[in-house]
């Protein structure tokens, strides 16, 4: 990334060219509605039919197993790899840790990974400013207009948004053959995402509605959930929670999110200090997503994570 | 000003720029890409059509719109497009 900018919508090339930071086209947003018809409007819908046939056919405990697994492979793809690794680099891993949690991370279906690690990166830069992409705090004061604001940053803004540059955002995944590869073969892992679930139901139950139960729970309720906690960082985060260090935007903390979410609701620690592996920050708030950090840490798989010094926390106390 | 900063565009220079955009992308060798194939058939997604116009624009100083891969669907007919568009709008990078 360039480090000399002239505003969220330029940067300039140390040899004086001008490139646009994100972009906006009927093109892409013609690609937009469609991911969003696709992976927010769909999986809410699968969510109710899975619930209306809990009427008729009880859950049982495979499938919801399953509903489990699926959702823990997927947010830790997200968290770990998405998030902390690929968007903040917080620490290093092995080629096949990094390829494993690419994959898992697409199958959530918020979007190929080279786009939402460059939205995510614009995101920070741009935090709760014009050019962040879903920020509930531009819409005005008054009620209505911090209802729209929060609508949109949940979930509305996916229709039709700047798209960042992702040759200045993410310029080492795009030299990335494997990374690149992953990420355009986005399609594929959501559908082994779901794939995956059916199948593993119809070996363990040998019925046609186990199958189906494990698509609707290991796919449409997992993306429901998945999504709607990851949503939830943009729109209650960035409104709600605590506060508890000095930070130029308006991210907060939730801990009983972080339960949900694998240690994504400190959102507000996260803010404050980016490239922490931690989200947590201190032992006594619960992270998962870091716990799984140590442990492959301990295996050997990651290494270089990077925490925060005690003393540099109490620096930023708010 | 720099003569990077200002590049002449022919046909040419925005076929040899684009190929080695891709080249880069595709970790292959820019010989090896024919210019004349259609960018779906060379493994072009969305996200990489968008990268390599915007990498054009910044390049070139043009504003260029992100589905003219798809109106032109080759190395070859893109260069010709810009080539012949530096002619019709102000570039912001040239003095």
């Amino acid at each position: 990334m360039y480090l000399e900018s002239i505003d969220s919508r330029y940067y300039e090339t140390p040899d004086g060219r001008r490139g646009k930071k994100a972009i906006q086209s009927d093109f892409l947003r013609r690609i937009q509605i469609r991911h969003f018809l696709l992976f927010t409007v769909l999986p809410p819908i699968g969510t109710a039919v899975a619930i209306a046939l809990l009427f008729w056919y009880p859950l049982g405990w495979p499938v919801f197993a399953i509903f489990l697994i699926m959702w823990s492979i997927t947010s830790v793809g997200q968290t770990l790899g998405y998030h902390r690794l690929f968007a903040h680099a917080s620490f290093k891993a092995h080629p096949a840790v990094r390829a494993a949690l690419a994959i898992a991370g697409s199958m959530a279906g918020l979007g190929s990974l080279i786009s939402w690690t460059a939205m995510h990166r614009r995101h920070h830069e741009c935090s709760d400013k014009p050019g962040d992409m879903h920020s509930p705090n531009l819409h005005g004061e008054t009620r209505s207009a911090r209802l729209r604001g929060f609508v949109h940053a949940h979930f509305t803004w996916m229709m039709g948004h700047e798209y960042p540059n992702v040759n200045y955002y993410t310029p080492e995944l795009m030299s990335d053959y494997r990374l690149l590869w992953i990420s355009r073969h986005y399609m594929t892992w959501i559908v082994l995402g779901l794939v995956i679930p059916t199948a593993a139901a119809a070996l363990i139950t040998g019925t046609w509605i186990g199958a189906l139960n494990g698509f609707l729970w290991g796919g449409a309720v997992r993306m429901f959930v998945v999504s709607n906690a990851m949503w939830s960082l943009n729109s209650f985060l960035h409104i709600w929670g605590s506060k508890p260090y000095k930070c130029r935007d308006h991210s907060g903390n939730s801990g009983l999110l972080a339960l949900f979410s694998w240690g994504e609701g400190w959102h507000h620690n996260h803010h404050a200090f980016p490239h922490s592996a931690s989200f947590a920050l201190t032992w006594y708030r619960v992270d998962p997503g870091y716990y799984l950090i140590r442990l492959l840490q301990a295996l050997g798989l990651v290494w270089d994570v990077k925490t925060v010094p005690a003393q540099r926390l109490a620096e930023r106390a708010a | 000003m720099s003569a990077s900063r200002s590049p002449v565009l022919t046909v040419d220079s925005v076929r040899q720029h684009s190929l080695l955009f891709l080249a880069k992308t595709l970790h292959t060798d820019p010989g090896k890409i024919d210019a004349d194939a259609d960018f779906d058939r060379l493994g072009l997604d969305s996200v990489m059509a968008v990268a390599l116009i915007l990498d054009l624009e910044e390049w070139s100083g043009l504003d260029l719109e992100p589905s003219l891969l798809f109106e032109y669907p080759t190395i070859n007919e893109l260069a010709r497009y810009v080539t012949a568009s530096a002619s019709e709008q102000p570039r912001a990078n040239v003095a």
